[in-house]
């Protein structure tokens, strides 16, 4: 006490790390140690609201399991349970060791170097892939997030709304339908913030509709909920679109001529009917009587429906095309793919498409502007399938054909637009449109953007996504072609990991797989704890955790609300790294000088972080990492807004513009309801895939949604009778916090976080208890897991759903690794190409189980 | 010329010095590269209609030029540097 008063008492500004959020800390510090973390009120994003992470934040700073100092393996043997016989050395022999392997392999062929990173790592891979490109290697895995990433969901944020991702417009929605996601509950993008703003949607009586197997924490929330079978959301959205466009005949005209493709005209071949001067699609003008380029200044009129001779060839508008092609998928249709009665699909697509209220205006600021309060919205759940693509567009349609995209009321791409800060006009992006007309995003975290595509170039990197240039997030294919690159054509294999907090065993398929993949690569982590990934390391350094180290980017495209204020913030030291911990990006930096690579990345730098003028980085001579990040700040918000400022004042905000948020209304570029190009994509990868004999099923490179099943009729059959899901909790974020004792203690509390879900009835059939021990054996692998039964009403009765990403078995966590601390779901998921969606590579994250009493039941 | 990211497996280095005729074109200057690093680098930097591909940053001097069909000058002033980005499109995620 006497210390606290004499002595130092400060609160700090900084920024969360515990999940990809980004969310506003007020951090209290006495006498050097932290003993309180808080929510900062004056943040936009957060606005004061913190989740349970983020509060037990101070719990992974002095963890005791935490790495202090560099170790070196003393077995040559790598397994996942297989001591590596860590011991102690000191920085200079773990950076030259590092150093003298990096030069070994940029001298022999840079492609060789992986870079892994997380979502906790979200601040520090960004300028690990700096580092990387510098090198000269192009292979990155975003690891921690394999199995949890929304990867196709993430092209089509690209190609409909010119963003990373997308939220429901909080403050005009008034029909949210929500499949699957986390949105609003305490996971998903700006989680607090997000669910403040939802929950006061609820309050000013936005209805709410979760379709989604389980009653999770997000369903729970909701007006009504309909469970419905895994995998089979494309389907209830395709039944949907079917009512709203042949049985209410509800879609706006107005936004589908002007902004989207469905006036263009589409040939028999199933391509646009182009104009032969400047080959731009052609549209119908019905008053005229004939084609013109879609851009004319003369159009009059566009034509919707009906079929034209052009040319000597016939051809629709595409949205005559998708109305045809939804004729068949009626809710008769989709109730047994889904369980849900035709009558309730009928129900809910008419409760969208009235509260659409196609037609309707609202003056904002002064500027008349469509009001479409309906938004879909999705994430893993509903795309995590082998029919991963196809059910999104269909979802994605769902908003386009009503008109509810980017403007008041509905879907919301995350911050498409910046026209920047007032005082220095940066940072700027504005959606752009290409030679067809079409959306481009203008801001990518990993540019480019998704759309337009690469060209396909075979396999020249390690996660196939030069040759299926649609998988804009984490690849499901990389572990597949890492152990095996001859396979896929791969001219040179993977030496060397740079190993940034991933726990990619245990977040990505069957870690028996991926471990083989990773054995024989000299492995450097990057490493809070000595987790399961970190089994296979050669070298580990202390990395220092969020609240130790200082950040060029506490704030992404996504991190924001996606109405409100923008809202950048610091993320800065609270106090000094404990132990020998240092921050990764200074770690960087020092090799980049030893390895002899400072112009190069300088250069990266410089492009990518848009520093210019005088702050650009001069190749001639090394920088701190604050220099750097000063010089990040000043670039952006002019010189007196520099790293001195934000350390003291922690943000700076400032109010988006109606034209930034909604920005559609202001823009030229159009959404595809008929996505030609990736028709005509297929065609390259299938021809690629010919030509490289590899054995990949392009069928789903389709203009046109429609659903298939996720496993064929035997996978299902043999017993295994229920299908398992995945799902997240607001208390842990992937594998990275379970050994977080605040974070095991509320997960204890909680009924699901840490045992498995299942039906009732289900359960009783089986003769399974609540708390009773159960073993789940899965179709595809064949691994068996344990785990607790929590019995319940609120899940299909075909499911199990399994929460976050317990189990650990890692000797050095040693509050994760307690028995039933949660089941690890990837022992369950198979790695193979038969498991992707190979448009976005995503994997299939239902898996066929048989679930059984175990016959070992522990003394509680 | 300056080659940065995805390219060292090709050019095995960053800088590559020429001499091209007045009025040159970029493509005439990629053209020069290629002749000496081999068809894969236009492989890495072009599509196969002969556009830059869509991770690929190419500067003229401080000016990014958006079609290898441009010319390398400033203004009126011939341009001494060239400087060509790989992004490492197929990094994370």
């Amino acid at each position: 006490m006497g210390a606290s008063v004499a002595g130092e008492d400060r609160w700090i500004p900084s920024t969360c790390g515990g999940c990809y959020s980004c969310c506003s800390l007020l951090v209290h510090r006495v006498n050097g140690t932290v003993v309180k973390i808080e929510g900062n009120p004056e943040s936009a994003t957060n606005r004061g609201r913190l989740c349970a992470r983020g509060i037990s934040g101070i719990m992974t700073l002095y963890n005791p399991n935490r790495v202090n100092v560099p170790l070196k393996r003393t077995n040559p043997r790598k397994g996942l349970d297989l001591d590596p016989g860590w011991v102690e050395i000191t920085w200079e022999e773990a950076l030259e060791t590092v150093a003298a392997r990096l030069k070994k392999i940029r001298q022999e062929d840079p492609r060789k170097l992986l870079l892994t990173g997380t979502v906790t790592t979200q601040d520090e891979v960004p300028f690990a892939r700096l580092f990387a490109m510098a090198f000269g290697t192009p292979n990155g895995w975003n690891s921690g997030a394999g199995n949890h990433c929304g990867t196709a969901e993430h092209l089509l944020g690209a190609v409909y709304h010119a963003s990373w991702s997308k939220q429901p417009d909080p403050d005009h929605c008034r029909y949210l339908l929500n499949f699957g996601s986390s949105v609003g509950a305490g996971s998903y993008y700006c989680v607090t913030g997000m669910a403040q703003r939802i929950a006061d949607a609820r309050l000013r009586g936005m209805r709410q509709v979760a379709i989604d197997p389980f009653l999770s924490i997000s369903a729970e929330k909701a007006d009504e909920w309909i469970p419905i079978r895994p995998g089979t959301d494309g389907a209830f959205a395709l039944a949907m679109l079917h009512v709203l466009l042949h049985e209410l005949g509800i879609y706006d005209r107005d936004y589908l001529e002007h902004h989207t493709n469905g006036p263009y005209l589409i040939g028999e071949d199933g391509l646009y009917l182009r104009d032969e001067q400047e080959q731009l699609p052609l549209i119908w003008d019905p008053i005229d009587g004939r084609a013109k380029p879609f851009s004319a200044p003369d159009i009059k009129a566009f034509a919707l429906e009906g079929e034209y001779a052009v040319n000597g060839s016939k051809a629709k508008p595409a949205f005559s095309l998708l109305k045809e092609h939804l004729r068949p998928f009626t809710p008769e249709w989709a109730a047994p793919i889904t369980s849900v009665p035709a009558g309730t699909i009928r129900r809910i697509a008419g409760e969208f498409g009235r509260e659409a209220r196609v037609g309707s205006t609202i003056v904002l600021d002064g500027k008349v502007l469509p009001y479409r309060p309906v938004a879909v919205m999705y994430f893993k759940g509903a795309q995590g399938h082998k029919n991963a693509l196809l059910s999104c567009i269909a979802l994605e349609l769902l908003c386009e054909v009503v008109g509810a995209s980017n403007v008041p009321g509905a879907l919301l791409g995350m911050n498409a637009c910046s026209l920047g800060y007032p005082e220095t006009g940066n940072p700027k992006w504005v959606p752009k449109t290409d030679r067809d007309g079409l959306l481009v995003a203008a801001h990518w975290p990993t540019p480019p953007a998704p759309y337009p595509p690469r060209e396909v170039k075979g396999a020249e990197t390690i996660d196939l996504k030069g040759m299926i240039p649609t998988c804009p997030g984490s690849s499901g294919a990389l572990p597949l072609v890492m152990a095996d690159p001859e396979r896929f054509k791969v001219p040179y294999k993977i030496e060397m990991n740079l190993h940034l907090g991933s726990n990619y065993v245990m977040t990505f398929a069957n870690p028996e797989q991926v471990a083989e993949a990773f054995k024989d690569v000299f492995q450097v982590s990057f490493s809070l704890y000595l987790d399961e990934s970190t089994y296979f390391s050669d070298i580990v350094l202390p990395a220092a955790s969020y609240l130790e180290r200082l950040s060029h980017m506490a704030d992404w495209m996504a991190s924001n609300a996606p109405v409100g204020e923008w809202c950048y913030h610091v993320r800065q030291p609270v106090t000094e790294p404990i132990g020998e911990r240092r921050a990764t990006c200074e770690v960087l930096l020092d090799l980049a000088e030893r390895v002899g690579m400072r112009q190069e990345l300088h250069a990266c730098v410089n492009l990518m972080l848009q520093l210019k003028g005088p702050f650009a980085l001069d190749p001639g001579r090394p920088y701190s990492w604050e220099e750097i990040v000063d010089r990040r700040y000043k670039a952006l918000f002019g010189e007196a807004h520099g790293l001195e400022w934000f350390k003291e004042h922690g943000i700076l905000k400032w109010p988006k513009k109606v034209e930034e948020v909604y920005w559609k209304p202001f823009s030229s570029a159009r959404a595809p309801i008929y996505l030609e190009w990736l028709k005509r994509l297929g065609e390259e990868v299938q021809a690629m895939a010919q030509k490289l004999d590899l054995p990949l099923d392009t069928s789903a490179f389709l203009p046109l949604p429609e659903w298939r099943p996720c496993h064929p009729e035997q996978e299902t059959a043999n017993g295994h009778d229920l299908t398992a899901i995945y799902y997240k909790v607001p208390m842990q974020t992937f594998s990275g916090t379970y050994d977080n004792p605040w974070l095991d203690e509320a997960c204890s509390i909680d009924r699901f976080a840490y045992h498995v879900a299942i039906h009732a009835e289900t359960a009783r059939r089986k003769g399974i208890q609540d708390g009773d021990w159960i073993e789940i054996t899965s179709a595809s692998t064949g691994a068996t897991v344990r785990g607790r039964a929590a019995l319940t009403e609120g899940i299909h009765p075909e499911v199990i759903a399994i929460a976050g990403c317990g189990g650990h078995w890692s000797k050095f966590l040693t509050v994760a690794n307690r028995e039933g601390r949660g089941v690890c779901f990837e022992w369950l998921m198979p790695v193979g190409l038969g498991n992707l969606d190979i448009p976005s590579l995503t994997q299939d994250q239902c898996v066929p189980v048989r679930v059984a009493r175990s016959t070992s039941q522990p003394q509680a | 010329m300056h080659f940065y990211g995805h390219t060292r497996d090709v050019t095995g280095g960053t800088d590559f010095v020429t001499e091209l005729p007045e009025r040159s074109t970029v493509r005439d200057l990629l053209d020069r590269a290629v002749a000496h690093y081999g068809e894969k680098l236009r492989e890495r930097l072009l599509t196969r209609s002969g556009a830059l591909e869509a991770n690929v940053q190419l500067f003229v001097g401080e000016r990014q030029v958006l079609s290898p069909d441009e010319p390398l000058r400033d203004g009126l002033e011939a341009v001494g540097e060239v400087t060509i980005f790989v992004v490492s499109a197929t990094a994370g995620g």
